[in-house]
């Protein structure tokens, strides 16, 4: 039964805690299973439950990141609530998909959060799907829309500028 | 930040490459990422495949260009109009033209880098009866070929059937960069082809040339001709053969494990193409590593993608002289000093 698993609490940078079944984190989040392993000696008594200070992610970041995690790393979910899947169309490719599309259909602050938050976690999957979203997002987008997109100013002089083109003359 | 803003362009598609151009151009330090030598390499790794940015397509004296991406569009070479496409490969074209040199007629062969916008001309050769040419990588054996454009070395190979006075036999000349000259010949008395303007094949170690009887195989580390059959290069980098016989698309692979070839499908063309250009089916080419197939009605030529049997259009024009895919990653800025 779900009670008998165990659970760790993992505090996020705003000091909220959060629940997660340690097999679905160590599974999913090297980080994570790094801090555990490290815990393991001292845990002796199972009784006890851990709590895993996460400094770099808040509250609001940690949240969708486990939601993520329980969608894809929790085999327990796949095969036992099929109810989850109900907009998984027939012909999608892998049956997270939809999930996964409608996970990083976010502002780009929320998205840039989840990069950093999969990389410190070291979520491979996580940390591939952000930043493949991000970089979808310059997809259409002038010079100048990515540059306020990513809050960047502009530092080229004329000059340099005129040079990228003339170097890459074939998309002019 | 700098690996993180790394790992998002790394997963910029290369299908259109100006979206990386346009990286390239928000801030200097995108602009060192993407042009670094480390960056390069990791997102050609990383996408495997270069896309195809257009094709080179021959008309009865000149070639263009066709972009098949709204955003590729080289400059042309500079060497005159009436040039002709031969090859493509490795992110390199290679053009030739007839001409006369003291009262002799000669090929000219240009190799032509696009992305870089630069040509290098070749020393003229004899022209004989029939001919054909490759260009590829000269690392060809101990090279991924995924950045091997920028490297500087290419070898260019010729074969050619009789010399125009009675003197028979195949032969080729191989071309290297590195030494800046032709071979010398390379004879196959045995053999007496005629050679056909078809693209070629590289698979493994060796580039294939269609006959008119035969496919006539280079071997390049060898240095010898002999003659067993191919027409394309299969996904996995091996050796297949298509040919079109009552409407269908028949593809074999050569299997090493039987010494033979393997009908590895057969595609029904009748669902797929319009039925006016059934008739009139010609296979012109094929996309390198990629499966895809190129044919030609007479007024329309189309690429087949063997895996998913879609069908493009590529052009209004069939039957040409030659098409050849240009597939290349395509990365700014590379020499800009920052």
């Amino acid at each position: 039964m779900a009670s008998e698993k165990k659970v760790v609490f993992l505090r996020s940078s705003d000091g909220e805690a959060f629940e997660v079944s340690e097999e679905v984190i160590s599974a999913a989040s090297v980080t994570i299973k790094g801090m555990i392993d490290e815990e393991s000696p001292s845990r002796a008594d199972t009784a006890a439950t851990t709590t895993l200070a996460i400094p770099n992610v808040t509250a609001a970041t940690l949240s969708r990141v486990l939601h993520y995690v329980n969608k894809h790393f929790d085999a327990a979910a796949v095969v036992g609530r099929p109810d989850d899947y109900i907009f998984c169309a027939p012909g999608d490719e892998h049956p997270l998909a939809r999930f996964d599309d409608d996970f990083v259909d976010v502002d780009n602050d929320t998205l840039i959060d989840l990069v950093h938050a999969a990389e410190y976690l070291h979520i491979k999957k996580l940390f591939d799907l952000t930043c493949k979203a991000v970089a979808d997002k310059l997809k259409g987008r002038t010079i100048d829309q990515i540059r306020e997109t990513f809050g960047i100013v502009n530092d080229y002089t004329v000059e340099e500028e005129v040079e990228v083109y003339r170097e890459n003359s074939w998309a002019f | 930040m700098d690996e993180l803003v790394e790992e998002i362009l790394l997963r910029i598609p290369p299908d259109d490459p100006t979206r990386l151009l346009r990286a390239a151009l928000v801030c200097k330090r995108w602009c060192r990422i993407v042009s670094a030598a480390g960056f390069r390499l990791r997102f050609r790794e990383f996408h495997r495949t270069p896309p195809i940015l257009g094709f080179l397509h021959n008309h009865r004296l000149s070639y263009t260009l066709v972009s098949t991406t709204s955003s590729f569009r080289p400059p042309p070479a500079a060497c005159p109009n009436s040039y002709r496409a031969t090859d493509a490969r490795h992110g390199r074209v290679l053009l030739s033209r007839h001409r006369c040199y003291r009262n002799t007629l000669a090929i000219a062969f240009v190799v032509w880098d696009p992305i870089r916008g630069q040509s290098t001309e070749l020393p003229l050769l004899p022209s004989s009866d029939t001919w054909n040419a490759a260009v590829l990588c000269a690392a060809v054996g101990a090279c991924d070929h995924l950045d091997c454009q920028h490297g500087p070395e290419f070898l260019v190979v010729f074969v050619g059937t009789g010399n125009g006075n009675g003197n028979g036999g195949t032969f080729a000349h191989v071309y290297s960069s590195e030494a800046a000259a032709w071979s010398k010949r390379i004879s196959a008395q045995h053999l007496h082809e005629d050679i056909r303007s078809l693209p070629s094949a590289l698979a493994g170690n060796a580039l294939y040339f269609v006959c008119s009887t035969i496919i006539l195989k280079y071997d390049l580390a060898a240095r010898e001709m002999s003659r067993p059959i191919v027409v394309r290069t299969t996904e996995d980098g091996g050796l297949g053969l298509a040919s079109i016989r009552s409407h269908r698309l028949y593809l074999h692979e050569w299997s090493i494990e039987d010494a033979g070839w393997v009908q590895s499908k057969v595609i029904k063309l009748t669902k797929l193409l319009p039925d006016e250009t059934l008739g009139s089916l010609r296979l012109t080419g094929f996309a390198h590593g990629l499966d895809i197939i190129l044919v030609a009605a007479i007024e329309r030529t189309f690429t087949i993608d063997l895996k998913s049997l879609q069908v493009t259009k590529v052009c209004e024009e069939g039957w040409c002289y030659g098409i050849f895919p240009y597939m290349s990653f395509c990365n700014p800025g590379s020499r800009v000093r920052l």
